[in-house]
């Protein structure tokens, strides 16, 4: 196992923080961490880098249990990316990158030449004056170039633009086919439904959903689409098993519910069968748990 | 604990900031070494103008009372030494607090601590590579002045004990500051750990000038960090009081203790 973490808990006390994390990250898994700003996922990674003191808790890296001080010694293995990248500014960024090799005391090799060849990255300009796009492309071939094991990003692909995006969603998939483990957070939701194999959602610091994407694509509400019914029949189904909410617009009625077969035992005895039914995405699960 | 590479980086980025400070002082060693022969051949009118004052107040700015400009030696006691080793202090803290605090307010940090370097050895290393790279800077600034004074003065013997010792004094203070002011910069963000640092160093300085005149209280000069540098005693003696080199090295141990031990427990992106 890459990655373990049992009851990790920063408490920055009045209820901020991160409270009883328990995770574990297979080589080839893209877990992504999803909640809005503040609800603890920049604290979860930091706490698995190193940078941020657990309160409590414990965690296992490679199979081999560690804390914030010892971290670093299986630092040549991690990638760590966090949302602000920050480098010297005086610095050219083929100097980072050759500095970056250098103190993971990994032989250089041309793999972040060919990293910043892919990203379209000037590897002459001094980091001082790079765009903030341009700043987190050499955050991400930091993180990358020495090919590690496991990899831990904080929003990597925010200020990126969508070809980069793309990019880098084939470099981090490519990465796990070979068998890094990634954990990212990100505000991205269609990045994370189409790369991560499991979603955690956090919510007040604390877990309230961990599961495989495509678990969570099929439990997710159903959304029936049918002609604008009148307010009767729009009493009934709401009050149907399993119906959430419901939705009349002038031209068509929209029903998200939890289970299928109540509406559509309704819908048949009304002789309503012009319908189509959607899965939500996971952007309107998302707005489901935290609105 | 010590990381090579990361102190070779380290002193190359300190090198060339360093560079500017070895300039400035070198070029005002010429300076000064250019104009000390026509400043002697005044010195008995400058000798008389200074025994009119107060000896006391020459003391406090480490003038010696007389033949003030009769060498080399007691011109830069005067002229060089109180203020080298105020400017030399004020510079140390304010590299002391941009080491480890600037970048953990600024993030860059971040870079160094996802790379096979411990905190203690981040700390350490900084540390110690700074204080090599002070002394080289001071040594080299050393060097330049003596002999810029060597070839430029009408003096037949200057006194190289007289630079070392001064030079190794000055070096002692710099990195006491600078531990002092890494551990500031735990403390505090940038500016305020800078304006602290910067206005205890003017306050002692302040306290060991005023301990040498007669209405002000002796004990002052105990807490004060420029009474352990002592510039008289190397002004008069060209010696150092070593129990006095002790004792700041005792004090920048116990700020560079404190300092790793608060940076462990830091959270840096918190």
């Amino acid at each position: 196992m890459l990655l373990k973490t049992s009851q990790l808990t920063k408490d920055f006390g009045g209820n901020k923080g991160v409270f009883d994390l328990t995770l574990e990250l297979n080589p080839g898994e893209i877990v992504g961490f999803l909640g809005p700003n503040g609800v603890g996922k920049s604290t979860t990674l930091g706490m698995l880098s190193g940078l941020i003191i657990p309160s409590k808790g414990s965690f296992e890296v490679f199979d081999q249990p560690v804390n914030h001080l010892k971290l670093h010694r299986f630092n040549p293995n991690i990638g760590i990316l966090m949302s602000d990248v920050a480098f010297d500014p005086d610095l050219k960024v083929k100097q980072i990158f050759k500095q970056s090799q250098d103190l993971l005391g990994k032989k250089l090799d041309k793999t972040w030449q060919d990293l910043a060849k892919y990203l379209d990255l000037d590897l002459e300009k001094k980091f001082s004056s790079l765009s903030l796009g341009n700043k987190k492309k050499v955050g991400l071939v930091q993180a990358i170039m020495h090919k590690p094991k496991l990899l831990i990003m904080d929003e990597p692909t925010s200020g990126l633009d969508p070809l980069i995006q793309q990019k880098f969603q084939s470099l981090v998939s490519q990465m796990a086919k070979n068998g890094t483990g990634v954990i990212l957070s990100s505000h991205a939701l269609t990045e994370v439904e189409s790369i991560c194999t499991r979603i955690i959602m956090i919510k007040n610091g604390k877990i309230i959903l961990q599961d495989a994407t495509k678990n969570i694509k099929e439990q997710a509400l159903k959304i029936f689409i049918l002609p604008a019914v009148t307010p009767l029949i729009e009493a009934n189904l709401k009050l149907l098993d399993g119906v959430v909410k419901i939705q009349t617009g002038p031209n068509e009625t929209k029903l998200w519910t939890t289970k299928r077969a109540p509406v559509l035992l309704y819908l048949s005895q009304r002789a309503i069968t012009e319908f189509y039914l959607e899965r939500a995405t996971l952007e309107e699960m998302f707005l489901q748990f935290y609105r | 604990m010590f990381s090579f590479k990361l102190s070779k980086y380290e002193a190359i980025n300190s090198l060339k900031m360093f560079f500017w400070w070895w300039l400035a002082l070198a070029g005002t060693g010429l300076l000064f070494a250019s104009v000390f022969n026509s400043l002697k051949s005044q010195s008995n009118d400058l000798d008389k103008v200074m025994q009119a004052l107060n000896p006391q107040i020459l003391q406090a700015f480490n003038i010696s009372p007389s033949g003030y400009l009769n060498t080399v030696e007691s011109f830069l006691s005067g002229q060089f030494a109180s203020v080298f080793s105020l400017s030399g202090a004020i510079l140390s803290i304010i590299i002391g607090v941009g080491l480890i605090g600037a970048k953990i307010e600024n993030k860059t940090i971040v870079f160094w601590l996802s790379k096979n370097i411990s905190r203690l050895g981040l700390y350490f290393t900084k540390f110690l590579t700074q204080s090599l790279v002070f002394t080289l800077a001071n040594l080299l600034i050393a060097i330049c002045m003596y002999f810029s004074f060597y070839f430029l003065s009408n003096q037949k013997e200057i006194s190289k004990q007289y630079f070392i010792v001064l030079f190794l004094a000055c070096n002692s203070l710099f990195v006491t500051m600078l531990s002092f002011g890494m551990f500031l910069g735990l403390i505090f963000n940038r500016s305020k750990a800078q304006a602290i640092g910067i206005s205890i160093v003017a306050l002692s300085w302040v306290l060991n000038a005023l301990s040498t005149l007669g209405d002000y209280p002796n004990w002052a000069k105990y807490i004060s960090v420029f009474y352990f540098l002592d510039l008289t005693q190397i002004r008069d003696k060209y010696e150092i009081d070593p129990y006095k080199l002790l004792i700041l090295g005792a004090v920048s141990i116990v700020f560079l203790i404190a300092g790793i031990l608060i940076f462990r427990r830091k959270n840096i992106y918190a």
